[in-house]
């Protein structure tokens, strides 16, 4: 499928106001079918086992996840599930350009999310790394994300450190990013977490 | 990426049956159609789609049926997987009553068209979400 028209396609529709609205609706619903089965596919749970943890009979699962099914899901009913998953819910209103972006990546992957056991690891190591990155004591920092590569640069020294990495002057601190910053496969052990006493001055680039 | 790519069969005359089906309010009003076209582009995102909404056709091997229900109409794509890899041609659009595909003749036609794509990628065009 072609994302770019797909797109395309969605927007010259979503000039007509009826079937924005329409579209919107369906884009929850459809979305919520889908993604409650991603995440209980993902846990290797079945529509009964998913039920005994939400205190829901299998066939109202069943009826869940099928987007065709008249009866929709309350709030109250997806804070039910979330608990049952123990995942969050996020519930808000958003610019079209992000219902327009979001129906065009449907991918059942991109619909799974760890339960808050499982990304508690990494959640703790992103957190500590934001710490140590806010106690170098810059008010300004500047953050970019290239790749797998995450570059802090405090904002009154950019143009200084570019200076210096084209005359090759010094050479940066090296520290990666933690897990969920900008690589799944990144870990904390294989760089430095900047310190209080970190020069207000170096760039860290994993 | 996605996993499936929708294509609509295009007929000898170069006339795009789907397409003129989804865009024709008499047939399909507009939020039916936002239903379909959104179902559509998370079937395009999941590789193993499920009762009810979609269903193989017993009688008709190779024939798969995309189900859409909006208030009482259900609505029913026949299409087929293929020509090519990772691709789902739509081939005839129906709606189902008393257990009856109306027209009726939905099902033969879908395995008269699917030996036409199959034969002449030609037949085919990239599905249009408006």
């Amino acid at each position: 499928m072609s994302i770019a028209t797909a797109k395309k396609d969605l927007l010259a529709s979503f000039k007509e106001r009826e079937f924005r609205e329409a579209f919107n609706l369906e884009n929850v619903y459809t979305t919520i079918c889908f993604q409650l089965r991603a995440l209980r596919e993902q846990r290797e749970m079945t529509q009964g086992k998913l039920g005994n943890a939400a205190h829901m009979a299998p066939e109202r699962i069943s009826i869940l996840e099928d987007p065709n099914a008249e009866n929709k899901p309350t709030l109250k009913t997806l804070l039910r599930l979330a608990g049952a998953l123990d995942v969050g819910l996020d519930v808000r209103f958003v610019p079209f350009s992000e219902v327009l972006l979001h129906s065009v990546h449907s991918e059942m992957q991109g619909l799974e999310v760890d339960s808050f056991d499982d990304e508690l690891p990494a959640l703790e190591q992103q957190i500590a790394f934001d710490v140590a990155v806010e106690s170098l004591g810059v008010s300004h920092i500047g953050v970019t994300r290239a790749s797998n590569n995450l570059v802090v640069l405090p904002r009154n020294v950019q143009y200084e450190f570019g200076a210096r990495l084209d005359s090759s002057a010094g050479t940066p601190l090296v520290a990666s990013p933690p897990i969920g910053v900008s690589g799944k496969n990144t870990s904390m052990s294989q760089g430095t977490v900047p310190t209080a006493n970190s020069n207000a001055n170096a760039a860290f680039v994993a | 990426m996605n996993q499936w790519s929708f294509y609509d069969y295009i007929d000898e005359r170069g006339t795009n049956p789907i397409e003129e089906w989804l865009m024709d309010k008499r047939a399909v009003s507009t939020k039916a159609r936002a239903r379909i076209q959104r179902i559509l582009l998370q079937l395009a995102g999941t590789a193993l789609w499920t009762r009810p909404l979609a269903s193989n056709l017993d009688d008709y091997v190779g024939i798969v049926e995309i189900r859409i229900r909006w208030m009482n109409t259900q609505y029913r794509l026949l299409g087929f997987r293929g020509p090519d890899e990772r691709q789902f041609s739509l081939l005839v659009p129906a709606i189902e009553k008393d257990n009856e595909f109306v027209p009726v003749s939905a099902p033969a036609v879908a395995i008269t068209r699917m030996k036409i794509v199959t034969g002449d990628r030609r037949r085919i065009i990239e599905h249009r979400y408006s």
